[in-house]
């Protein structure tokens, strides 16, 4: 059944978003701090692989993770538009494309953040120095060094970005229809590859706009609080890497499902949690962190006061990045597991569905326990292997509609 | 065929047509009895496949036993921890190698399909994985998994914790990307918290004397291999079946151990006496080729190293047997095993791997390289272009040897025949 959806567009607030003002420096990896790009003067902007691999064949291995390649095909065709990359040791395939950027596009600086698969307090420490290495790296680029004040800035801003993200994902959990599924992931994407001050311009209007229109239609048709339409309509989970597929997307809007969580690297994993809760204090509820207490600061006391603040604001980084929702790369599956748990119950999700890009070992090997442990509580699942700008929608429509039809 | 090869393949049977953790363990007992493994190691006609054989029953056998906690632990973890904590090691990945000589490598993938592992990964770990849920492998008390090298191990070994029941005996050593001082805290106050934490469930304190004399023989190992990797620079003759690539579980799994410098001392011994006759000319050596190998190998029954022997290619060096590490320091023992681990060529960037590829064709005057690209492992072949281009610039041929270390159904025989053909022909115009 193909629902009767009026979406309310992003692309005509999308304005100032198109103006590019300051110099880019790529990343791959939702664990890369934007604060510390954006007080190094840059604008971050994600690697999204748009372009269909042709060089990168020649680099890679057949069997080798379609993103990966579209990403370096990429950076082959525009390296000339970033001033350098902030890369990370997130998986196999990323600690190899950084070894081919380095080998062969050698003019552009690049930059491996190493990020810890265990969450502790070791682990912080240990994400705390290569920040600060990353810092190093960008500073030597931009010749300016990052003032206390350029990352208070920073962090203020990326805090309000990921929190009206989260508006967006709660109207986008209610009010599917008039948001759309293509519409919310392309929102998403422009958020991960604008200039942050333009895109939270328009994303403000949109969400502004989007208030006082659902507010009238709501008035005027009860759409939301009709609860047999709700009813109709099968409320899914969404579970995957990275995803950005608007072929797919138009799939799920054109069947009738709902998605009512996600869990995939371009939603959800990449706005959930903010760095130093006060900064933005009530825009996000329910956010605590074992490390925001006095006592995870004590070693930084006997540093200069402002060098003890700008060290706190990079623990805080480190946290908030190490605590965010975590990918499958982690150690503490269980973790995930848990995560992915309180989703489907807070969510009254019906299914699951789990899209993985081919040849990805971190996703696909959680797959096996993931499907044991949603057996055990009766949530059936779907396991999608995709392959980057190379889908075939007719079979992935066939088998999400047979999978609709079984919840 | 012989009697003993009889014998052999009798065994082989009987354990396909017995896929059981108790009968493995049967077997293991009676082939693994002091007697029976003497007069099993006597069936070899050269002294390093000897004590390759008989140390490899007798770890697997004290695994397979519960005299001792046997403790999953993933390839490049210094194993001289588990020694010194005695705790028994047990390298699936390892011993998903061992699955694919036995020929029940059809049985443990089938099963990890049917649990959900993609054909997509990685043999090694899906055999593994199948192994655990079909019960062949020993019940673990723990589990420990460095990040080192490869993505698969980490998640595997959990599932294996969680199917257990022992999450929390699950330890994932976080292997920092760069060499530093940094890095080496790191990961050595890792090793302790680890060592700390299995100490405690096993009631015991930390032994500190036993971790000075594991450090102690581990340096001894480490003697040894060194002395074995610098004549055969020279070698070029080796004892019929021998073959490098088959020394991975002692390399790792055995080092710190009484065992480990038994089996290097008679490699050396043995490999000594075929440098001396070589030297005294008895053996012609001018037409031989000589071949690094990179990865490992098929481990099912195949034709590629007859072919190299026929054509008068040796194996002269392989980069698992390359000792990476400087020697311990039995004063800063964690310390020193975080600078081990650090030091491992396929840790952080490609470039590492490459700088030790360059030394050993310097020093083993190496006329070709074989990479063999194993289906699913990412870490690997995802430097090849790399690998390939490095030695392209020093004039060395390379050859990426698609294949399947495990699975013979997705590697073509008569593809790697044609491959390896045509590389040898290269090679051969150059003499």
């Amino acid at each position: 059944m193909v629902m009767d959806r009026e979406i309310i567009p992003f692309a005509q607030f999308h304005i100032n978003s198109k103006k590019q003002y300051t110099k880019k420096i790529g990343w791959l990896c939702t664990y890369v701090p934007e604060e510390i790009i954006i007080a190094s003067g840059f604008s971050p902007a994600r690697i999204i692989g748009k372009d269909k691999v042709k060089k990168a064949e020649g680099y890679c291995p057949i069997n080798f993770c379609p993103y990966i390649k579209s990403a370096l095909e990429d950076i082959l065709n525009s390296s000339s538009n970033l001033e350098g990359i902030v890369f990370t040791n997130s998986c196999d395939g990323m600690r190899r494309l950084y070894d081919l950027c380095n080998t062969y596009i050698a003019d552009l600086p690049s930059f491996l953040l190493d990020v810890p698969r265990n969450k502790n307090e070791i682990a912080v420490k240990h994400f705390e120095n290569n920040i600060l290495k990353m810092i190093d790296f960008l500073e030597s680029l931009s010749s300016k060094t990052i003032e206390l004040t350029d990352l208070e800035n920073s962090i203020k801003l990326c805090n309000e970005k990921r929190a009206l993200l989260k508006r967006l994902n709660n109207y986008f959990k209610n009010l599917q229809s008039q948001i759309g599924i293509k519409n919310y992931f392309q929102i998403l994407k422009f958020a991960m590859t604008e200039e942050p001050e333009n895109f939270i311009e328009d994303l403000k209007k949109y969400l502004n706009y989007l208030d006082n229109e659902i507010d009238n239609k709501q008035k005027s048709s009860n759409i939301s609080n009709n609860p047999e339409a709700n009813n109709r309509e099968s409320r899914i989970m969404i579970i995957g890497n990275f995803l950005d597929e608007d072929r797919l997307w138009d799939v799920f809007d054109e069947l009738s499902c709902k998605i009512s969580a996600d869990d995939i690297c371009n939603s959800s994993r990449y706005f959930e949690n903010v760095t130093e809760p006060h900064a933005v204090a009530g825009l996000l509820n329910g956010y605590h962190s074992e490390f925001s207490t006095k006592n995870s600061y004590a070693d930084l006391n006997t540093c200069e006061k402002k060098d003890k603040i700008f060290l706190k604001l990079i623990r805080d980084i480190a946290v908030r990045q190490l605590y965010k929702p975590q990918c499958m790369r982690m150690s503490d599956l269980n973790f995930k597991l848990v995560e992915i748990k309180r989703n489907i119950k807070n969510n009254n999700i019906g299914g699951v569905i789990f899209i993985s890009q081919k040849f990805c070992d971190n996703t696909l090997l959680f797959y096996p326990l993931f499907r044991q442990q949603l057996n055990m509580v009766n949530i059936p699942s779907l396991l999608l292997e995709i392959e980057h700008n190379n889908i075939s929608t007719g079979q992935i429509k066939t088998r999400v509609q047979a999978f609709l039809e079984i919840i | 065929m012989s009697i003993i090869e009889k014998i052999k393949e009798n065994l082989k049977v009987r354990i396909q047509n017995n896929l059981q953790r108790d009968y493995i363990r049967k077997i293991l007992n009676i082939i693994g009895s002091k007697p029976l493994l003497l007069a099993y190691g006597a069936t070899f006609s050269s002294q390093s496949d000897k004590y390759l054989n008989i140390v490899s029953i007798k770890n697997i056998k004290k695994s397979y036993n519960k005299k001792s906690p046997t403790a999953y632990g993933s390839l490049f973890l210094p194993y001289e921890l588990f020694h010194s904590l005695e705790i028994v090691p047990f390298l699936p990945e390892v011993i998903a190698g061992f699955t694919g000589g036995l020929g029940i490598t059809d049985r443990t993938l089938k099963e990890a399909s049917s649990k959900w592992y993609t054909p997509d990964l990685c043999t090694f770990h899906r055999c593994a994985s199948g192994a655990v849920e079909l019960d062949l492998f020993p019940i673990p008390q723990f589990l420990i998994c460095a990040t080192l090298a490869c993505d698969a191990a980490q998640k595997t070994f959990y599932i294996d914790a969680k199917k257990y029941g022992i999450e929390d005996n699950f330890y994932l050593v976080d292997v920092p990307y760069e060499k530093n001082s940094k890095s080496i805290s790191y990961l050595a106050e890792q090793f302790k918290m680890i060592s700390k934490d299995i100490s405690t469930k096993l009631q015991k304190n930390l032994d500190f004397a036993r971790l000075e004399n594991t450090i102690k023989l581990s340096n001894e190992f480490r003697y040894w291999a060194l002395k074995v990797n610098d004549l055969r620079k020279e070698l070029s003759v080796y004892p019929k079946n021998f073959n490098g690539l088959n020394f991975i579980f002692p390399f790792h799994g055995l080092a710190g151990t009484k065992d480990a410098v038994i089996l290097y001392k008679n490699i050396y011994r043995e490999l000594k006496k075929l440098l001396d006759k070589q030297k005294n000319k008895k053996i012609k050596t001018d037409r031989i080729k000589r071949l690094l190998w990179l990865h490992l190998k098929p481990y099912y029954k195949n034709e590629i190293f007859t072919l190299l022997e026929k054509n008068n290619y040796i194996l002269a060096f392989e980069e698992i047997n390359y000792v990476y590490w400087p020697e311990l320091d039995s004063e800063n023992p964690f310390e020193s095993l975080a600078l081990k681990t650090l030091s491992h060529p396929l840790n952080g960037s490609a470039q590492n791997r490459v700088d030790m590829i360059m030394e050993i064709v310097k020093d083993y005057r190496i006329d070709g390289v074989v990479m063999f690209s194993h289906w699913g492992c990412r870490h690997s072949n995802g430097s090849g272009r790399i690998i390939k281009d490095s030695l392209k610039k020093i004039d060395i041929p390379t050859l990426i040897l698609d294949g399947d270390c495990l699975n013979k159904n997705n590697s073509s025989s008569g593809q790697i025949t044609t491959r390896l053909q045509g590389f040898m022909e290269i090679i051969n115009s150059r003499f």
